[in-house]
């Protein structure tokens, strides 16, 4: 039947999609998460997920809503996902000092971890957006639809985030990046 | 924001450059699968409101497909790695960390949507005859470690023999066009019209050499770049001059070379000779001028690396886009993947090297397993043994391999 042909043919394109993107997905909810790998999971499954059903939606006209970038798609969604989960979960969890369990088999850098640790210390939302500025190279105003705000309000989270991991990291990035 | 706040992001977009390598393969498999499994039981619950909506996108394509147009991502895309790695014999297990990127330059004249590079760039500057045939005869693996660290570059001269699939033995270069021509005509008995058929067949052309390549290196190819000779040409005018050296001038009427021994900036039509020259390389055969095209890479690296451009995701993009028409990636390779592997390919050093061949008569074999070694294995020492041409005994195999190229600056070549 040509629908089963068909489906078969985007779930084999999708797989390749999810085993293209999942490696850059983690990293991206690793940051976001502050460096908790098996939350990060959890999300880009999620996220992959999202994606799987949304799939179709690629081979629509663009006017018919054709999902035109679906790497970039999948990362707004991923964003989205972990800021959902951060809204859900507030109340009864407060930021901590200590790193989480790490899942992932090779060691972390040295830069890697005190990344995720500076970036674990602030805020959600700050976290988010200087993750999609600085790790996924997003404008301001692409950073802003990502995260449903306005560019000014992602201009003021930015400098702040900025002032606040400059504190934390200060000369030791420089000399982390430099190695 | 002060000088100071500039300073601190651009270290903070190399913090997350340097710290971004991906999960190992079992994460890998893990997010897959159960990204699998969540989509397949949302898609069960909605399933009726997606007949409805692909019933409406059904009737709304039938009559607007022939209106919509290729969307704007920078580069042609070709699902080359999702075909070839679909297909048995399986492709190599793949490798733990990092990345690797197959660059093959088509020594066609015809740019990337089939439109024939102009005429006075055929017959002036790019000094070719008009090619029906497309041979690829640069082939290079470039692995990008993850998080940094030793690039290493192996070239793979284009007279190597791989398994044509029928028993018999052809030369690497010529894997490309033959898979691309027997495709065609497959399609043309099929009735299709000639528009599809250049670009289906370069698409079975790009697996067949996919295929090749990673059998011939037994190392499983992540990404896939193609550019042509037309696209090589506008990368340079784009980069505006490529710093090479020569150790002595290089003049040649074959491939209209003319330069002087030195450091020096190539125009894009003086590097297009550059990297062809291939009468006066060495012993003139193809094996030398690999060097050639490490050289002219390595010089690509180094301008990049001066330029600010690496630092300029903006200007790295807009590099891009010129190549747009000219340049064929693979689908799974995102703009924002490749701005931030291009820097790391820079950013770390690096070793050139070329695939050793043993030379059976006049017919180049790959040493077993030497690709998996030198790309992956430990740094390359310097040269590796090559018996001098006068000990040449006729009958007995030689090695031939030319002596690594350590990126360095501008390093200069014969």
């Amino acid at each position: 039947m040509a629908t089963a042909r068909r489906r078969a043919a985007l779930e084999e394109e999708f797989v390749a999609f999810a085993a293209a993107r999942s490696g850059q997905l983690y990293r991206s909810a690793y940051f976001l998460t502050g460096g908790d790998a098996h939350l990060s999971e959890d999300l880009v499954q999620e996220t992959l997920g999202q994606m799987y059903a949304q799939w179709h939606r690629l081979h629509r006209p663009s006017w018919a809503g054709r999902i035109d970038n679906p790497a970039g798609y999948a990362q707004t969604v991923l964003v989205r996902a972990y800021l959902t989960h951060q809204r859900r979960r507030s109340s009864s969890e407060r930021p901590s000092r200590a790193l989480p369990e790490v899942a992932e088999q090779a060691p972390d850098s040295a830069l890697r971890l005190t990344l995720v640790d500076a970036l674990s210390q602030l805020p959600p939302r700050d976290r988010a957006v200087v993750v999609l500025r600085y790790w996924e190279d997003r404008s301001v105003e692409e950073t802003a639809a990502m995260v449903k705000d306005s560019s000014a309000a992602v201009r003021t989270r930015c400098s702040r985030a900025l002032a606040k991991l400059r504190v934390l990291l200060g000369a030791e990035l420089a000399e982390l990046v430099a190695r | 924001m002060d000088d100071g706040d500039g300073e601190f992001e651009v270290q903070l977009g190399a913090a997350f450059g340097q710290a971004g390598g991906g999960p190992g393969p079992e994460v890998t498999a893990r997010l897959v699968d159960g990204g699998l499994a969540i989509g397949r039981r949302r898609r069960a619950r909605r399933r009726r409101a997606v007949l409805l909506a692909s019933a409406l996108t059904a009737a709304v394509v039938v009559g607007a497909g022939a209106l919509t147009v290729p969307h704007g991502v920078p580069g042609q895309r070709s699902d080359v790695l999702d075909a070839a790695h679909s297909a048995s014999p399986p492709p190599p297990q793949p490798l733990e960390k990092g990345v690797t990127v197959l660059l093959v330059g088509l020594d066609s004249t015809v740019d990337a949507k089939g439109r024939p590079a102009p005429p006075e760039l055929v017959h002036g500057d790019l000094h070719a005859a008009v090619l029906e045939r497309n041979t690829t005869d640069t082939l290079m693996l470039v692995r990008i470690p993850a998080g940094g660290g030793e690039v290493r570059q192996l070239s793979i001269p284009r007279d190597v023999l791989v398994p044509d699939g029928h028993g018999g033995q052809v030369t690497i270069n010529s894997v490309y066009p033959t898979a691309e021509t027997a495709e065609r005509d497959r399609l043309r008995q099929e009735g299709l019209p000639e528009s599809e058929l250049l670009e289906r067949g370069r698409g079975a052309g790009r697996i067949a050499l996919l295929r090749a390549v990673e059998q011939l290196s037994e190392v499983p190819v992540d990404h896939y770049a193609e550019l042509s000779m037309a696209g090589f040409y506008r990368a340079a005018q784009a980069l505006g001059g490529v710093p090479v050296c020569l150790n002595r001038p290089a003049r040649d009427d074959w491939s209209g070379t003319d330069l002087p021994a030195g450091r020096q900036e190539l125009d894009p039509a003086q590097a297009l000779a550059f990297v062809r020259q291939r009468h006066g390389v060495g012993d003139g055969s193809d094996i030398q001028r690999t060097v050639r095209a490490q050289a002219l890479l390595a010089g690509v690296v180094a301008k990049l690396r001066s330029g600010g451009l690496l630092s300029d995701p903006q200007r790295l993009g807009r590099l891009y886009d010129a190549l747009s028409d000219q340049l064929v990636v693979d689908q799974g390779w995102s703009p924002v993947d490749f701005l931030r592997q291009v820097p790391a390919l820079a950013a770390g050093g690096g070793t050139a090297v070329t695939l050793p061949v043993t030379l059976d008569g006049i017919r180049p074999r790959a040493v077993p397993g030497a690709a998996k070694q030198l790309l992956t294995g430990p740094a390359p020492t310097a040269a590796v043994s090559s018996a001098p041409l006068g000990e040449r005994r006729p009958g007995a195999t030689v090695t031939l391999q030319p002596a690594p190229l350590v990126w360095d600056g501008v390093p200069c070549v014969n």
